[in-house]
């Protein structure tokens, strides 16, 4: 790596074309190496993995995500571990290109290549596939008659959609080949972005792009079925017209509007996980409300797990069951919403609930933490942290603060804990 | 829809009284003169013209008075000729001049479809995986490529070509349109023909792929970056409908635009191409009627070619209804 080089010269403002010759062809290296990686050709036994605990749908371990641009590499997720247990919120918190939205680029593999790269860790997910026989085609479940013996007649679900065997694989996400990326997609794990005003493809019909979510992930789905299920989805979420926005094109609705649609399309599938990347960000706050109402009570629905980024810590005390903070590409602190909320421990974390403005607090000022993340390309080798930390001791300047379990649940990652740790 | 297809061809009428008017004033600024070179030729052969045969020659084609009010007098003359449907007669082929476009325009325009065609058959294509491959080996060789063609003067890269495959391979004919010896069977003749053409088409296509291919590789790969895209691949769709159904038809919305200058240059025929090759194409007799200072000619070629542009540009805008749903003509 390119990475001992630059430490070297960590206040430099610029480059000398001699080193920059060298960052490129470090960086063409490395990237060609993993763009050959994810587009080879895989058997499925290469990626199929078990799960640490099987009460997981998703986990991240030790995931290193890397930008390689021409200043150097930037580690946007520097060895990221978390789990996303079934049927929870999980709350992803920090500033402002801290690699929450990466983290979840990186789940759902669409970072944008050749730049963006995962360089190693393992994102497991447990996934519910078709089970599919000699031919590969997928095998229908069939109504059975009194005698119990298969009628000719395909069995469907209550929405219509006809049903297939399934079975649950777990599945190495990062080391899946692109070409095999779209069993997850959509389907099993779906993603709500944070701009509704662009996400949506302008030249298309709501019904049109509803549709074809329908068609790509349930074999032998009819024209009518898709169209049943996408005006169903929209009613779910609380379009009052379906049959006219089903119609409609993008430019016609409300941003509101259109970040319903997004969900809708998300969620028409019945994914297991849905990862909602800032969805409120870009609305207004009444809209706010309405959407997060609307989440909590689709992800009781179907029964899946929401992975949540924002950067609005009372979105994640409404919505989460854990939250992970991070920060300049890691894990500071992960708990459950209450440890992290009523028993804050890392400086940074602190720093964060004081700076939420409050109702009953005088101050005309709000608090603030000083400074800013360190420069993304020479990340210093001690904690990320140290120079905006009012807590900081001798041991700061030394390396990087492992991660440290406060309770079954808690951890964080700050020397100021170590000792106690070692004594209880 | 209707009122609104009105509203601009009524706008178009307008554009084309000034577009003439300023044509036919340039023309008539232009530092040849038909008359005068006539008599050149006349006096050449040894014969002295008398000074009011001059005079009386003008006067029988309009041209005896050269200040602005004698050029305004001749425009309102042409137009009022234009009213009754009635563009002239050529000074230099004798004979009325939408006849004689009409004569020529077949083999430019046989020229530019086939050219066309294989413009956006071949760049498309090209602008896409150019684009959807960015600054791998396949982007850098297809951008190389298509900048040799844009730079490539259109007279130079004709001549390569009539010298490799005419000359030297003996592959297709040097230039012309059909061999005299040719008399035979339509069907032969117009293969015959057909043969002859190859050589200016590929030199159109490929003088022209560059611009087309390099407008597809920009537009697309604007697209390619938009949220919309990720939004696309988000759903779990293969790379390929991602690229060629959402991306494709969002890449379309300016390639539109280009229609408008595609409608003139369909009929307009390749003036230079058309003069290697020795094609009896417009080009090449628009070519010999400016060199003749042909004014009717050359009035009624450009107000052709005027009309075509106009009509391109209404064409387009109708279309840009057509491939953006955001549009609303009114």
């Amino acid at each position: 790596m390119s990475n001992e080089k630059n430490t070297e010269k960590t206040q430099k403002h610029y480059l000398t074309s001699k080193e920059i010759k060298a960052i490129a062809k470090e960086n063409s290296k490395v990237m060609k190496a993993l763009e050959k990686k994810k587009y080879r050709k895989a058997v499925e036994s290469e990626f199929v993995t078990t799960m640490k605990d099987d009460k997981n749908i998703l986990e991240i371990e030790d995931l290193h995500t890397y930008f390689f641009t021409d200043q150097g590499v930037v580690k946007a997720v520097n060895g990221v571990s978390f789990n996303i247990p079934k049927n929870s919120t999980v709350g992803i918190v920090g500033e402002s290109g801290c690699g929450k939205s990466v983290t979840s680029m990186s789940v759902m593999r669409l970072l944008q290549g050749p730049q963006g790269q995962i360089y190693s860790g393992s994102i497991r997910f447990k996934s519910e596939e078709f089970k599919r026989d000699a031919k590969g085609n997928p095998i229908p479940v069939f109504v059975k008659d009194e005698n119990g013996a298969d009628t000719q007649v395909q069995a469907t679900s209550s929405s219509g959609a006809p049903l297939f065997e399934m079975e649950e694989k777990v599945l190495d996400i990062a080391e899946m080949p692109i070409s095999e990326i779209h069993r997850i997609r959509g389907r099993q794990i779906s993603m709500i972005f944070q701009e509704p005003m662009t996400s949506l493809n302008p030249v298309f019909t709501i019904g049109n792009q509803l549709d074809e979510v329908v068609f790509i992930h349930s074999p032998g789905a009819t024209k009518e079925m898709a169209k049943k299920r996408s005006l169903e989805m929209l009613e779910l979420v609380g379009i009052a017209a379906p049959e006219r926005v089903y119609n409609s094109y993008p430019h016609e609705l409300s941003g509101g509007m259109r970040q319903r649609v997004m969900i809708s399309m998300a969620l028409i599938c019945d994914p297991r996980l849905i990862i909602a990347d800032e969805p409120t960000t870009a609305l207004d706050v009444t809209i706010q409300a309405q959407i997060l109402d609307l989440l909590r009570d689709l992800k009781d629905r179907i029964n899946g797990s929401i992975m949540l980024i924002t950067h609005d810590l009372g979105i994640i005390a409404e919505m989460a069951d854990y939250v992970v903070v991070m920060y300049a590409g890691r894990v500071i602190e992960q708990g459950t919403v209450s440890e992290i909320f009523h028993n804050p421990m890392h400086p940074y974390t602190i720093g964060l609930q004081k700076s939420k403005p409050t109702m009953d607090s005088d101050s005309d000022t709000l608090f603030n933490i000083p400074g800013n993340v360190p420069n993304p390309v020479n990340m210093p080798s001690h904690c990320y942290f140290k120079e905006r930390c009012s807590k900081c001791i001798g041991k700061c300047s030394g390396d990087y603060p492992g991660m440290i379990q406060v309770s079954p649940t808690h951890y964080v990652a700050c020397h100021l804990y170590g000792e106690e740790e070692k004594n209880g | 829809m209707l009122k609104y297809i009105a509203k601009r061809l009524g706008q178009s009428i307008l554009i084309l009284l000034g577009v003439s008017l300023i044509i036919y004033i340039l023309i008539r600024c232009m530092p040849v003169s038909f008359i005068e070179d006539k008599i050149a030729q006349m006096n050449q052969g040894g014969a002295t013209i008398p000074e009011e045969t001059i005079v009386a020659m003008k006067e029988m084609y309009g041209l005896q008075d050269d200040s602005f009010l004698g050029i305004l007098k001749g425009y309102a003359n042409w137009l009022g000729n234009l009213c009754q449907f009635d563009f002239g007669d050529s000074f230099k082929y004798g004979a009325p001049v939408i006849d004689i476009i009409k004569r020529d325009m077949g083999v430019s325009f046989a020229v530019a479809l086939v050219a066309t065609f294989f413009e956006f058959m071949i760049a498309i294509p090209l602008g896409i995986t150019a684009a959807t491959h960015q600054y791998s080996i396949r982007d850098y060789i297809v951008t190389i490529l298509v900048m040799i063609g844009i730079s490539l003067p259109s007279f130079f890269f004709a001549q390569i070509l009539q010298n490799i495959f005419s000359l030297e391979l003996g592959w297709f004919p040097f230039q012309g349109f059909f061999n005299a010896s040719t008399d035979s069977s339509p069907i032969a003749l117009f293969f015959d023909k057909c043969y002859h053409l190859v050589l200016p088409i590929v030199t159109v296509t490929v003088l022209s792929i560059g611009g087309r291919m390099r407008m597809t590789r920009t537009n697309m790969l604007e697209v390619m970056n938009s949220d919309y895209i990720r939004t696309a691949r988000a759903k779990g769709l293969k790379e390929r409908v991602v690229i060629y159904k959402h991306a494709f038809r969002n890449t379309m919305i300016p390639l539109v635009t280009s229609l408008a200058g595609l409608l003139p240059s369909l009929f307009s025929g390749a003036m230079i191409t058309e003069q290697v090759f020795n094609l009896p194409g417009i080009g090449n007799t628009a070519y010999t009627a400016m060199m003749a200072a042909d004014i009717p000619f050359i009035m009624g070629y450009n107000m052709f070619l005027a009309l075509l542009s106009v009509l391109g540009v209404l064409l387009a805008d109708l279309m840009y209804a057509v491939v953006d749903p955001r549009v609303k003509l009114q």
